[in-house]
């Protein structure tokens, strides 16, 4: 062999070994094939419309974990939450349990870790609305955006995995779980709504009331001790109603007018309505016949009564003009506030400012769907300006 | 000394007795005694707890010099003595009380007038069948021409009564909608006519045809109102209106214009929509003709009309537009 060839030939080796070299420099070791190439595959995710058992795991890391008091908890925009302690570990683990908006998936958050674990990717397409039990075993989620949503029944494992889906066939006004963990849900009949409450297990349900007309608001009772009320929905230009219900009738509360909408535990009744074009709220104790005004506006979506004293609310509130068309204007999304948090004393007709969002962390936050946790020491809420969730530790 | 107590605090308690503003009453108005001397009620039928006006009504006799004694469930009132019209507050359902208004002349001659108030609720269910969409949490509205489904719920402290063993007469705008009383017609239908309130008054009599419960309620015609929202495809329309115009950030975008209130047999039926972009009149693509999308052309602005008219009830109609920067 000529030593010419020798010579190339070892050049040749040592440029090839310097761009091998060159590219791992660059662009790393490489990685399994499907990170370099699209995803080709043509099975839409979206579309598919019936619930199916899905088991996956994903697990991120995406939550701010930060201790401060008032806390964003998702960016994504959600559709319903609920709070499970895990009582099965030590020291017990508080975990987060919320539902996509538009796909239903449920995922959770471990609060002292920040950790988000999806527990179920089942796609429910257009889920518009999720409620939890309070057992964290079950979460009904609506879909589609009409009067009468499909409602899909899941049952979730305690840890990582959704058991079952069930297509509910009762067509559902609203909704939402008892302290019994029961499907509590009116539907429509002939002359009004029928209330009903759906064993999750055996799917037997049983009648609770009967309401005389259709345009109907449930205030749905948490606890042995309250009953459920009803009202006419709210309108800032016709007159509401308050009833207290039970299986054989109604019984009138005598708390009325135009604009009128409520909220209620075993003690107090809390209730909003124009007053001379501007919305004024009262609590008012039905055992006694007695009331008091309170100095902040309680609209039933952005306030919460407290689970061990009856006489505390928290509420988010905005110290503005709320105007004559309230609440039909901000119902419609023509009107947004900037809440603060507060607490009322519904006794003494006081309030108490807890934090400002605005001044805190420079947010904006119009407070929808405020619970409460079951020790009462944390205030879930969205902002109805994105849906997103926020918690704020009292 | 312990009856002026009694008497001093029955005048102090009555108008702190619990007060609701809105429910109807009924009245069982038994007798009245006393020669052309009768006590006059506003509102005639009070609701349970609602404040109430009683005034003396003796304009056909001469009662110069006579002292005015008020008498509420048998105690006299000196608070109010001699005060030809007084103030308080009605009794809560099924409480029934006697309001007596006595004239003392200086020859001694006395003469009475006696009313009873029981009060009854007469709730009126206002369900106008006009539309709105699943987002939005209040009630609908009547408009001009559309329907409006109105339920009596007249109650006593048990609850709802039979609606059986009552008569319901109920009248729009002082015309007797179902040509008089109706025995348990509880319920009525009734087309809301143009103008911007209609009055409507019902009331319930028993089955000796005495008046127990009667209201009236001015009924508001609203107009037709269209709203703009942007309509996602994985999480449906937007709950916050349009109020500010479109900034389009993507390639496009799709809006959807809700009509608010508008006669729920047209929302499907027989109507006129129309969109433009900068006056000029745009076929959709959509099946929709609410929906319209709004794809990105140059930059710039522009403004996005859309008009509405019920073809069968013209005066239900809209006209809105909003700014779209692109």
């Amino acid at each position: 062999m000529k030593k010419t060839y020798l010579i190339i030939g070892g050049v040749s080796i040592v440029l090839l070994l310097l761009a091998i070299w060159i590219y791992l420099l660059i662009y790393g070791t490489p990685k399994p094939v499907e990170q370099f190439f699209t995803d080709f595959s043509f099975s839409g995710t979206t579309e598919n419309t019936t619930p199916v058992a899905v088991v996956p795991t994903e697990t991120e890391s995406q939550v701010d974990t930060n201790t401060a008091q008032l806390r964003q908890l998702t960016t994504r925009p959600i559709i319903g939450m609920g709070e499970y302690v895990d009582t099965t570990t030590d020291p017990k683990i508080t975990f987060i349990r919320y539902a996509e908006a538009g796909t239903g998936h449920i995922y959770s958050i471990n609060i002292t870790t920040g950790e988000e674990t999806r527990l179920s990717n089942t796609t429910i397409a257009g889920a518009s609305r999720a409620e939890f039990s309070p057992n964290g075993t079950y979460v009904a989620i609506a879909a589609g955006y009409t009067n009468q949503p499909t409602i899909t029944l899941l049952t979730l494992g305690m840890s990582t995995e959704a058991k079952k889906a069930t297509a509910l066939t009762q067509k559902m006004v609203d909704f939402t779980f008892s302290d019994t963990n029961e499907l509590m849900y009116t539907e429509y009949s002939s002359s009004g709504q029928s209330g009903m409450a759906l064993n999750p297990e055996t799917l037997v349900g049983r009648n609770l009331f009967t309401i005389p007309f259709q345009s109907a608001t449930v205030i749905w009772s948490t606890d042995p001790n309250t009953p459920h009320y009803v009202y006419p929905k709210t309108s800032s230009k016709l007159p509401g109603y308050i009833y207290q219900t039970s299986s054989a009738t109604l019984k009138r509360i005598p708390l009325s007018g135009t604009g009128l909408s409520a909220l209620a535990n075993s003690e107090y009744l809390v209730s909003t309505k124009l007053v001379n074009n501007t919305p004024l709220s009262r609590s008012f104790n039905p055992k006694t016949g007695t009331g008091i005004a309170l100095p902040i506006v309680a609209e039933p979506s952005k306030c919460a009564l407290s689970h061990l004293n009856t006489e505390i609310m928290y509420c988010g509130n905005d110290q503005t003009d709320y105007g004559y068309e309230f609440p039909d204007d901000w119902y419609k999304g023509l009107k947004s506030f900037n809440d603060r948090l507060y607490e009322i004393d519904l006794k003494k007709g006081s309030a108490t400012q807890l934090i400002s969002p605005e001044t805190a962390l420079g947010r904006t936050i119009d407070v929808i769907n405020m619970n409460l946790s079951p020790s009462s020491k944390v205030l879930y809420f969205m902002n109805k300006n994105d849906n997103t969730l926020w918690m704020y530790e009292i | 000394m312990l009856l002026r107590v009694i008497l001093f605090g029955a005048i102090i308690l009555l108008p702190l007795l619990p007060n609701t503003s809105s429910a109807q009453v009924g009245g069982d108005i038994t007798g009245i005694t006393g020669a052309g001397m009768t006590i006059v009620l506003d509102p005639q039928y009070p609701n349970p707890g609602d404040q109430v006006t009683a005034s003396i009504d003796d304009y056909s006799m001469n009662n110069t010099g006579a002292t005015i004694t008020w008498y509420f469930d048998g105690l006299s009132a000196p608070a109010v003595t001699n005060l030809r019209t007084i103030t308080f507050t009605a009794p809560e359902v099924g409480k029934t009380m006697t309001v007596v208004a006595r004239l003392t002349f200086p020859t001694g001659r006395i003469i009475e007038s006696k009313r009873a108030i029981n009060p009854l609720y007469l709730d009126l269910i206002i369900e106008p069948q006009t539309y709105t969409p699943a987002f939005y949490q209040g009630r609908a509205l009547p408009t001009k021409g559309s329907l409006v489904y109105i339920n009596a719920l007249l109650q006593t402290k048990d609850g709802p009564v039979d609606s059986s063993k009552y008569s319901y007469t109920w009248s729009l705008n002082s015309k007797s909608v179902y040509g008089g009383a109706r025995s348990g017609n509880s319920w009525a239908s009734i087309t809301v006519p143009h103008g911007s309130a209609s009055i409507i008054t019902i009331a319930v009599q028993d089955s000796s045809g005495t008046t127990v419960a009667r209201k009236l309620f001015p009924l508001p015609a609203i107009a037709v109102e269209v709203q703009f929202y942007e309509l996602n495809t994985l999480l449906g329309l937007s709950t916050k209106a349009i109020t500010e115009g479109v900034i389009l950030a993507g390639n496009s975008t799709s809006i959807k214009a809700v009509p608010y209130y508008l006669d729920t047999r047209a929302v499907n039926g027989n109507l006129f929509t129309q969109w433009s972009v900068d006056n000029q009149i745009v076929q959709t693509e959509n099946n929709d003709p609410f929906e319209i999308n709004l794809n990105r052309g140059v930059s710039g602005n522009a403004v996005v009309s859309f008009k509405l008219r019920n073809l069968a009830e013209l005066l239900q109609s809209d006209e809105q537009s909003f700014n779209v920067a692109f």
